[in-house]
């Protein structure tokens, strides 16, 4: 990949991300999230991973943006307050995270990757060596990860889905005496 | 330096499978109260908390007279299952009788039972007698554990046990929040002393495992101890004396102890006399070989006893209350005890256990007596005159008084004596002289005590005169008993120069070696007469000062000044440790919690969900700092994690 | 090919298991769900028989999976765990107000997940296994929706929690990227290979600080966690109590393999970050436990400073300090099962059951349930002769024997300090006095799990061979070469 593409796309990938976290509008940080994920799949195509590059855009671009802006939309969610009001922990929060970002920064330009020579084969990224893979050696995470999924999803319902006895709930709450029917 | 005879005979083994049943005739006690006892009465559980002492005894009795009756050196072992092992590391459950622990099983069990059969007429009146007697024969089982174990491991068991239970009974009592926190204390000071213990034993296990011996046997570790690398025998023998120092209140660990009066009296008399307190004196003399080679550790038992035998003598002198005398008396008598242990005379250290056992106990049990004659009195400038109507009680209390005392012809006197001339033996000639004088302060104190709590007129409430009675026969009959050992039990161990053979040290030379005096006998003759004369000074001032009453006092305050407000005052150790310890512990506690935890999370967990009432209000409280304070510590967190690994690292390659 | 499939079987079952739950639960007519807990309780019976009976040791499935003595210690640890924390739920989560048939199954979840953790050789399944268990336990944290402090706590956990999953799994990335490989063994021979090439030794550091804090956060060791007095103290005390113990063990199971085994040849580098990280969080936890007033949260503090006492074990990175790990887990966990099945047993609506003074007088109203909870906390000090007492004594002899002499100091001047407060609770149980309004009955489910939980741990201090030989067994074969 050239460094002539390499390069902007880069600084609009990372400025883009850094939106998502700096904005305090939630709306204008879901945009940016939108964009910085475009970058990526743009980095996924120039990786010959053309597949990724398409999923990355349908499912995460696509579906996942629209939910978070459609959820974000519904409950009018407003600018949000930082530790601002705090510089000290604000100079704490920026030290650790020069040091964190430092050391990464001086840890990946030394590595020896930009040495190793990698020679694709010819069938790289296609869909059929990928599903070879996921298939294949990878079988046991695709597996479990549809498993997890789904506890994520008996996980949302359980947590969204209004409980039958919710309002009664409250009512004895309020009222200190114990309640012993409910165990019996 | 240490005349100490070192050659411990090789022992000659006997397998039985009774003495299991020696710690578990009263654990099953226990069971049996804790199920049955509030269902079957009183009746019950005071007989069957009797008799599973008894049976003990009986059994104990057998193996004594098996080590007796067997060529020197018999040991007596019942090996039950291996109880630990992984890899190197292997403790069995063992239980082994030689003629060290058969002495210490017939004063626990014999002293004990006579504790617990006080204890039927003490507690009569007391609600939760099944718990208590519970607690009772537990601590029993515990020391006999602790007793019987022949190994490190298996004796940490009663060491902790012993602990617990006596936090237990020590806040047996627990309306009065006073004696819970004494009975926290107790067992928090204890703690400290069993980190030593552990420790200790560590340090010993890796040494003897460098050698080639994974094992904490007592055997092994006398017989190995002098192979051991300097450090590791000094490092573990000191630390095990800390431990030491934790169960047997010597300098700096004694505080305890004398709180540990807020039990109920028998619980006193149980802690000081036959269990607890002289399980860390057992110790020593059982691992005297880790000592000896040791000699530096060894020193610092001696002094260490010799300081506490003074310093709590001193102590003794201002106290008020009947039982905290008898406790800075029990403090001081244990540093007896190591002082012997500290010049290599083993023997004699264990002798004093012993005469101590009975002499102690007699007097716990006649001041329990007295209490309980004059309706819960503790405070000897409200007594006086107590012989007229406590008769028995009276007596057996003076010929206790005698004995620790050390009038000549009582047991006291030979125990003491023997200690105070091995130490001059041995040309510790400081020790000798800390200890002669304690010896006189102690005969001072303990006739202070005498003479205001029977002699005279009786000072406090009329009420209390006028209902003053005897003790019930089954408190006065322990207390008969216990006298005449007190008086007798001295007789085993008559040294030569009185025309003796000394048979005690005899019959425990297998175990901790023979400790020759080597001092000619004029020269015996001469301590015998100092410490003789230090005591009888000591009774003598005490009479005529006291004999006016408790104002004499005054005399001393006088005469001392300030140095008798701490003496009162137990020198305000408790305030050093609560200032030095305690107190900067709960600050860093409250400091990190508040600082750190509480700032993060508390905030919203105790006031805000209360005061929301929306879960989308609440929300909006959690997404606007909590969390956002949680995940800068945790970015703070990888920072200093990325530091330290690449300072590791550095530090790697520079090394 | 058939063996492969044999080792799988008993995951296979389990997550068959965990859908049936939730299908079950659906036609459940029983608000009480007594008979989704008991199916639940049995599937994890059937798993943990079945993985006994197909353990093997060389990994499957692409070396993704190993079914090896380490895997199925772990298995038996969490299906047991989370049988108790079911059988403690029944009439616990109606009193709560919890009515949810998920509960079982997603508890069912997290078992699962720990123990994929535990049997994973790959990064990216034990990171899948972790995130199963998290997931299952995020929701079960916040499963009491009328209460605030429970969706806090969910909320809570669930952020920090993915901020700490996203610094593991870009680890993972990053070693990825200089090794080559996410199988454990693969990534451990190429570290060894590449370790002196100075240009990627940062890296790998980098890598080995960002996976050591996803599991850090897990087993909430100190800086990672802050998170765990706030969530033990806010979510259903039947989850804390899978918390504790489960959770943990399953964090401690993948850490385990994952430094032992994978950062082997990182060792010299992580040796003084793990004893600092031991040292600092046993340290913490016992003297912020001091003054805790609630007994969750003083558990919890607990808790963070058993993390630190088994950090001691896994710097020491022997076998026989990996075994007294395993060893340690199993008794920690029927101390704390037990501990917090005493407070799930006697909780009711309305009436606190969280405080340690609401424990006040205990032996004389509820005297079974003080004996116990006495036991529980004489245990987590490490009295002799009860399981906490001989997993500290394995631990520290272990540590000492690996050299970490001043660790083993630090860690028993803290089981001193830790003795304060555990005792305070025995105190406040036998030497205070009942308050009029007495406790009501333990529940008789709850009952039998904190009797079974007693049992085991006087077991575990008298006749700990059984367990002590089948840990050291269960991870002789983890260490390589």
């Amino acid at each position: 990949m050239s460094p002539l593409a390499f390069y902007p796309l880069a600084f609009v990938c990372i400025a883009s991300a850094m939106g998502v976290v700096l904005s305090r509008n939630p709306v204008r940080s879901a945009l940016s999230l939108v964009a910085s994920l475009f970058c990526l799949a743009v980095f996924y195509v120039f990786l010959q991973a053309h597949l990724v590059a398409a999923l990355q855009i349908i499912v995460y671009a696509g579906a996942v943006m629209v939910l978070f802006l459609f959820v974000i939309t519904l409950l009018n969610l407003e600018s949000d307050r930082g530790l601002g009001e705090k510089p000290v922990l604000s100079a704490i929060g920026f030290g650790a995270g020069a040091i964190v970002a430092g050391g990464l920064i001086a840890a990946l330009s030394r590595t020896s990757l930009g040495a190793r020579a990698v020679t694709l084969v010819p069938t790289f990224g296609t869909t059929k060596v990928l599903a070879r893979q996921l298939f294949g050696d990878y079988l046991v995470a695709f597996e479990l990860t549809s498993m997890l999924l789904l506890v994520a999803v008996v996980g949302a319902v359980v947590l969204a889905k209004r409980d039958g006895s919710y309002e009664g709930d409250e009512q004895e709450a309020a009222v200190p005496a114990r309640s012993e029917e409910a165990s019996h | 330096m240490h005349a100490a005879a070192t050659e411990v005979t090789a022992s000659l083994p006997i397998a039985v499978s009774y003495l299991r049943y020696i710690p578990l005739a009263p654990l099953v006690g226990v069971l049996f109260h804790v199920a049955l006892g509030y269902r079957l009465g009183r009746r019950a559980v005071g007989l069957v908390a009797c008799a599973a002492v008894a049976v003990s005894f009986a059994l104990a009795a057998k193996a004594f007279l098996t080590v007796l009756g067997s060529a020197a050196g018999t040991v007596v072992t019942d090996n039950v299952y291996q109880w630990l092992s992984s890899g190197e590391f292997t403790a069995n459950v063992t239980f082994s009788v030689d003629a060290l622990s058969s002495v210490m099983i017939m004063v626990v069990t014999g002293v004990g039972f006579l504790i617990h059969l006080y204890s039927i007429g003490y507690m009569a009146h007391e609600e939760d007698y099944a718990r208590f007697f519970a607690y009772l024969n537990l601590f029993t089982a515990a020391m006999l554990v602790l007793v019987l174990a022949d190994n490190l491991p298996l004796m940490f068991v009663g060491w902790e046990g012993v602990g617990l239970c006596s936090y237990l009974l020590i806040g047996f009592w627990y309306t009065d929040p006073e004696k819970a926190s004494a009975g926290k204390k107790a067992f928090l000071v204890n703690r400290i002393g069993d980190a030593g213990f552990v420790l200790g034993a560590f340090t010993i296990f890796w040494a003897l495992v460098d050698l080639g011996q994974g094992s904490l046997t007592f055997a092994t570790i006398n017989a190995r101890a002098a192979e051991l690398p300097a450090w590791a025998s000094l490092a573990g023998a000191l630390l095990l004396f800390v431990g030491a120092t934790g169960k047997s209140a010597q300098i700096p660990l004694y505080v305890w102890l004398p709180d540990a009066m807020a039990g109920p009296t028998p619980v006193s008399a149980l802690i000081h006399a036959a269990t607890m307190v002289t399980a860390g004196v057992y110790m020593v003399a059982r691992l005297h070989g880790l000592f000896e080679a040791a000699p530096a550790a060894l020193q610092v038992v001696g002094i260490v006893g010799a300081a506490t035998a003074l310093l709590a003598a001193t102590i003794g002198i201002a106290q008020t209350d009947i039982k905290k005398v008898l406790a800075y008396s029990t403090v001081s008598q244990l540093g007896y005890m190591f002082l012997a242990l500290g010049v290599g005379a083993y023997g004699a250290g264990i002798f004093h256990v012993m005469t101590h056992a009975f002499f102690k106990a007699l007097l716990f049990l006649g001041a329990g007596s007295v209490i309980h004659g004059l309706h819960d009195e503790q405070d000897i400038r409200r007594m006086g005159g107590v012989a007229q109507k406590m008769p028995i009680t009276h007596a057996t209390f003076a010929l206790g008084v005698l004995a620790i005392a050390g009038v000549p012809g009582l047991s006291g006197f030979f125990s003491k004596d023997e200690i105070l001339a091995s130490a001059y033996a041995g040309g510790h000639f400081g020790l000798w002289i800390c200890g002669v004088l304690g010896a006189s302060i102690t005969a001072f104190y303990m006739t202070r005590l005498y003479v205001l709590t029977f002699r005279g007129k009786f000072r406090g409430d009329h009420h209390k005169w006028d209902h003053a009675h005897e003790s019930p026969i089954q408190m006065t009959l322990p207390l008969m008993v216990l006298a005449a050992l007190a008086v007798v039990g001295g007789y085993v161990g008559v040294p030569e120069v009185l025309g003796g053979n000394n048979a005690f040290a005899e019959y425990l030379a297998p175990s901790v070696g023979h400790h020759q005096l080597g001092l000619a006998a004029g020269t015996e003759l001469m301590l015998m007469g100092i410490s003789v004369a230090a005591a009888l000074t000591g009774i003598g001032l005490a009479w005529v000062m006291y004999s006016k009453g408790p104002d004499a006092d005054l005399i001393l305050k006088n005469k001392l000044g300030g140095l008798y407000q701490q003496m009162r005052e137990a020198y305000n150790i408790d305030a050093v440790y609560d200032a030095l310890v305690v107190q900067p512990l709960m600050r860093a506690s409250d400091a990190l919690w508040h600082s750190v935890d509480v700032r993060v999370i508390d905030g919203v967990a105790n006031g805000t969900a209360a005061a929301v009432n929306s879960a989308g209000e609440g929300w909006r409280r959690w997404s606007t700092g909590n969390v956002q304070h949680y995940m800068l510590t945790v970015l703070v967190g990888v920072a200093a994690l990325i530091l330290a690994l690449t300072l590791s690292s550095l530090i790697g390659v520079a090394g | 090919m058939t063996q492969a499939i044999n080792s799988g079987l008993p995951l296979i079952v389990a997550c068959s298991w965990a859908l049936l739950l939730i299908v079950v639960e659906m036609f459940s007519g029983d608000r009480r769900f007594v008979g989704v807990a008991w199916m639940g309780v049995i599937g994890l019976a059937v798993t943990a028989a079945m993985s006994v009976h197909y353990a093997s040791v060389p990994a499957v499935y692409g070396n993704a999976l190993a079914l090896d003595g380490y895997a199925v210690y772990f298995n038996l640890l969490a299906c047991t765990l989370g049988a108790a924390a079911m059988l403690l739920s029944i009439d616990y989560l109606g009193d709560a107000g919890i009515v949810r048939g998920e509960y079982y199954s997603l508890m069912f979840f997290a078992v699962i997940g720990v123990v994929i953790m535990a049997a994973a050789t790959d990064l990216i399944v034990m990171f899948i296994g972790l995130e199963t268990m998290s997931m299952a336990v995020y929701v079960l944290a916040g499963i009491r929706k009328s209460d605030l402090r429970s969706n806090e706590a969910a909320l809570k956990y669930f952020l920090l929690g993915a901020l700490a999953s996203a610094l593991l799994l870009y680890g993972v990335a990053l070693l990825y990227t200089i090794t080559g490989s996410t199988v454990l063994a693969d990534v451990s021979k190429a570290l060894s290979d590449t370790q002196h090439a100075g240009a990627d030794h940062l890296v790998l550091l980098l890598a080995t600080g960002l996976v050591l804090i996803g599991f850090g956060f897990k087993i909430a060791a100190v800086p990672f966690h802050l998170w765990a007095p706030d969530v033990y103290e806010g979510a259903p005390t039947t989850v804390t109590a899978f918390m504790a113990t489960a959770v943990k063990a399953g964090g401690f199971a993948a850490l385990m393999r994952t430094v032992l085994v994978a950062l082997a040849p990182m060792r010299a580098e992580l040796a003084p970050v793990l004893w600092g990280a031991a040292a600092v969080t046993m340290t913490l936890g016992n003297v912020v436990a001091l003054r805790q007033t609630s007994l969750k949260r003083m558990l919890a503090y607990s808790s963070i400073a058993h993390t630190g006492y088994l950090l001691v074990g896994v710097t020491a990175g022997t076998n026989e300090a990996g075994s007294s790990v395993l060893f340690y887990l199993a008794a920690y966990g029927a101390m704390n099962i037990g501990a917090f099945g005493v407070m799930a047993a006697l909780a009711r609506r309305g009436r606190g059951c969280e405080k340690i003074s609401d424990f006040s007088g205990l032996a004389q109203t509820h005297p079974a349930m003080a004996c116990a909870m006495a036991l529980f906390m004489l245990s987590l000090t490490g009295i002799p002769p009860l399981g906490g007492f001989v997993g500290k004594l394995y631990v520290f002899t272990a540590a000492m024997h690996a050299g970490l002499v001043w660790l083993v100091v630090i860690a028993a001047l803290n089981s001193v300090v830790s003795a304060a407060y555990y005792l305070g609770v025995v105190r406040t149980m036998y030497f205070d006095n009942a308050p009029a309004d007495v406790l009501p009955p333990a529940r008789p489910y709850a009952a039998v799990v904190v009797a079974v939980a007693a049992v085991v741990t006087i077991l575990l201090g008298v006749a700990p061979s059984p367990v002590l030989g089948s840990a050291a067994r269960a991870f002789s074969k983890v260490l390589l070469g």
